[in-house]
């Protein structure tokens, strides 16, 4: 075991651990602000709206996030859309998470009592102040855990990038293997910064799901 | 037939029985009154082996509970219980609810549970709703399903745990007629109830229970009308 | 550019496609099946009143949960050789697949137990059921009706999951695809097929297990 080499080279993986956290954290802005868009199309009693939306979901959902990377950095060049890899990364783990938090969108919302619409129109509310007023501060609350959990999801998925070649912790320790040949140590201590980001986040968004179930 | 002696319970630090003695005869049908936590619940669920005692004797019909070479499940099987939350088993029909337990512990034929089973939901006067679900049911309904299931292993003794404080009142009387039935027919039977008018009717015995002590007992309307106690009075004059 | 889309190429390699197609079918079927069983044995273990069991499974949980999939293969097949366990690429993606699962099916099986009434198992117990009717008859039946919704979830992530086995080179469906563009050089519509292959199967998947789970419904 050469740990020596890990003590060495840590630097190197905590600025790979810099970069994971800012994709992480960008995409996590990005794809909540895609996924109210697209959670609340998908609500649309219009079933032009509604049905399209749905087939966005189900296509970032429903495949897995490396082939999307894999279509959008090598595939789109094809239609004239070339995207160097950071791009080409962000913008399919923006798709992957928009889907993703659209349906979280969608279940906060439509997990709310009946109820709460009705007593809202029977007010005279329209639409969208039933919306802003009654329906989306209660739903809120009920997407913030899914979302924390969306977001430890998109740490650990963040190492995809690494497939088509962007830096962030798991190329950081690639690299560093490449040089010193430590796979064992040098894997499992990015095993080790993943766990002592991602652990913690789990443990608050079980807490934020037994508040939300106290309240 | 029961046989209650000196037993004492406790979880923690909390003493749920504190030496409690009683005597049960066959047919004979006792009611415990008492306030929340006096251990009327913890006592039956002893007498069915779901607690263990900390000390004390308890015999069913001849066989001591706390003999390792007793085998428990053939005792449990004597004696029904019914609880205040019902729990039937929500994946099964009643019907299904009613026959498991028969084919699986008493090796009834299909068959034979099923007529069993059939001729129990006549008696507690739901015949209907053999293929309905728990959820399909009402409290009172299920509670019903809940006597026919204990009924159907044919048990010596039944004990019944608050079985309508979880009941809309319209409902109580449905399943009060079922146990009255029971009564008449010679059921040994100890009920934990506040039902001061199932008390009357049907009580050869009223126990008042404080403390995990029994503080009082006697026939139901010289408990109620003149007791001796002063915290029996305080507790009756809260309730009636 | 002058690239001009030609599907051509997809007709050409449909049975190759499939066939890698029908390799993640199999590959995640194989594992859907480990999985569970990890899941029960370890899920079982997590409620378990013994700490000696309790404690091993609720670290597994957290540390195959808290960490990517891609580094556990890397870590199985590029690390443990380093300490004299050497596994092909197949046994290595297997093994990461059955036990990044496994974990999630554990949580999942122990808060299935942990929604049984505790008065479920005292009305059986009072019938006179011993405990492994009592298992048999009621625990089971109502933890596996409560559990499946997400345990399906879980083999549809799965399904997709088994997509990253490639980087080691395992076989399937993506390698297939990385395979077929190296040759060809046609990546939009090698890519496009791809995931249209994967929606399927997702479909497919997402298919078969409500079926299954109607027909448990029924059956339990
Ligand atoms: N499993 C348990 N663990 C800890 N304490 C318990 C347990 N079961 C009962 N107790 C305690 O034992 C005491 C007696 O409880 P028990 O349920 O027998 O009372 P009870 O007379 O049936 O009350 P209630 O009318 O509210 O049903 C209470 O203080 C209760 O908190
Ligand atoms: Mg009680």
């Amino acid at each position: 075991m050469h740990w020596d080499i890990v003590t060495k080279n840590l630097w190197y993986l905590l600025w790979g651990t810099k970069s994971t956290l800012q994709i992480a954290g960008g995409v996590l802005i990005m794809g909540t602000i895609l996924g109210f868009f697209l959670g609340l199309l998908r609500l649309s009693n219009n079933p032009l709206i509604g049905y399209p939306t749905r087939g966005v979901m189900e296509v970032t959902r429903g495949t897995p996030l490396i082939m999307q990377m894999f279509f959008i950095f090598f595939g789109l060049p094809a239609l004239g859309l070339e995207l160097p890899k950071y791009p080409a990364a962000v913008l399919a783990m923006t798709l992957f998470a928009g889907g993703n938090a659209a349906e979280i969108v969608r279940g906060a919302i439509q997990s709310l009592p009946k109820g709460q619409t009705e007593a809202a129109k029977s007010l005279g509310m329209n639409y969208s102040q039933t919306m802003t007023f009654v329906i989306l501060p209660q739903a809120v609350r009920r997407m913030i855990p899914p979302m924390m959990g969306l977001f430890t999801t998109l740490i650990k998925d963040t190492s995809l990038a690494a497939i088509i070649g962007v830096f962030e912790l798991t190329r950081a320790t690639q690299e560093t293997i490449e040089r010193t040949f430590a796979s064992f140590e040098l894997y499992l201590t990015a095993a080790f910064i993943y766990f002592v980001i991602c652990y913690p986040l789990s443990l608050l968004t079980q807490q934020a799901e037994k508040s939300l179930h106290a309240a | 037939m029961i046989n209650v002696r000196d037993v004492y319970k406790s979880f923690g630090i909390v003493k749920a029985l504190q030496g409690v003695t009683l005597f049960v005869n066959k047919g004979e049908r006792v009611v415990i009154i008492g306030p929340s936590g006096s251990g009327k619940s913890t006592l039956l669920r002893c007498l069915n082996h779901l607690e263990t005692i900390d000390s004390g004797t308890i015999i069913i019909d001849g066989t001591p509970l706390n003999d390792s070479k007793v085998n428990i499940n053939k005792v449990r099987a004597e004696i029904g219980i019914v609880f205040q939350s019902f729990n039937l088993f929500p994946h099964l029909t009643a019907l299904r609810n009613i026959t498991l337990a028969q084919e699986k512990v008493r090796k009834r034929t299909k068959e034979e549970a099923e007529r069993i089973a059939r001729s129990l939901l006549e008696k507690v006067g739901i015949p209907e709703k053999a293929n309905s679900y728990p959820a399909q049911l009402s409290g009172g309904q299920q509670q019903r399903v809940a006597i026919a299931r204990a009924l159907a292993m044919q048990p010596k003794i039944m004990l019944f745990d608050e079985p309508t404080s979880a009941l809309d009142p319209e409902m109580i009387g449905e399943v009060l007629d079922v146990m009255k039935q029971l009564a008449r027919e010679g059921m040994t039977m100890i009920v934990v109830s506040h039902e001061m008018g199932f008390a009357r009717e049907v009580a050869d015995r009223v126990i008042f229970m404080d403390e995990g002590r029994i503080v009082e007992e006697g026939p139901p309307k010289e408990l109620f009308e003149n007791p001796r106690q002063d915290r029996t009075k305080a507790f009756l004059s809260k309730i009636l | 550019m002058g690239y001009k889309l030609n599907f051509s190429v997809i007709w050409k390699n449909l049975p190759l496609l499939l066939k890698g197609a029908w390799l993640t079918v199999e590959v995640s079927t194989g594992a859907i099946l480990v999985a569970i069983l990890v899941g029960i044995v370890m899920g079982v273990a997590k409620t378990s009143r013994h700490q000696f069991l309790r404690f091993p499974a609720a670290w597994y949980v957290e540390a195959f949960r808290n960490t990517p999939l891609l580094i556990q293969i890397f870590l199985i097949y590029f690390g443990l050789p380093q300490i004299g366990l050497k596994l092909s690429p197949f046994m290595s993606g297997f093994a990461a697949l059955v036990l990044y699962t496994g974990a999630y099916n554990t949580e999942v099986v122990r808060a299935g137990l942990e929604a049984i009434p505790k008065g479920q198992i005292e009305a059986a117990r009072s019938l006179g059921f011993t405990e492994i009717q009592t298992i048999r008859y009621v625990i089971v039946p109502q933890a596996f009706r409560i559990s499946l919704p997400a345990l399906s979830n879980n083999f549809i992530a799965l399904l997709k999951n088994s997509s990253l086995v490639s980087v080691i080179g395992m076989v399937e469906l993506t390698f297939i695809g990385n395979d077929l563009t190296a040759w060809t050089f046609r990546a939009f519509e090698v890519y496009g097929a791809v995931t249209v292959l994967y929606l399927a199967l997702v479909f497919s998947l997402s298919w078969i297990l409500a079926i299954i789970e109607r027909r448990i419904r029924l059956l339990i």
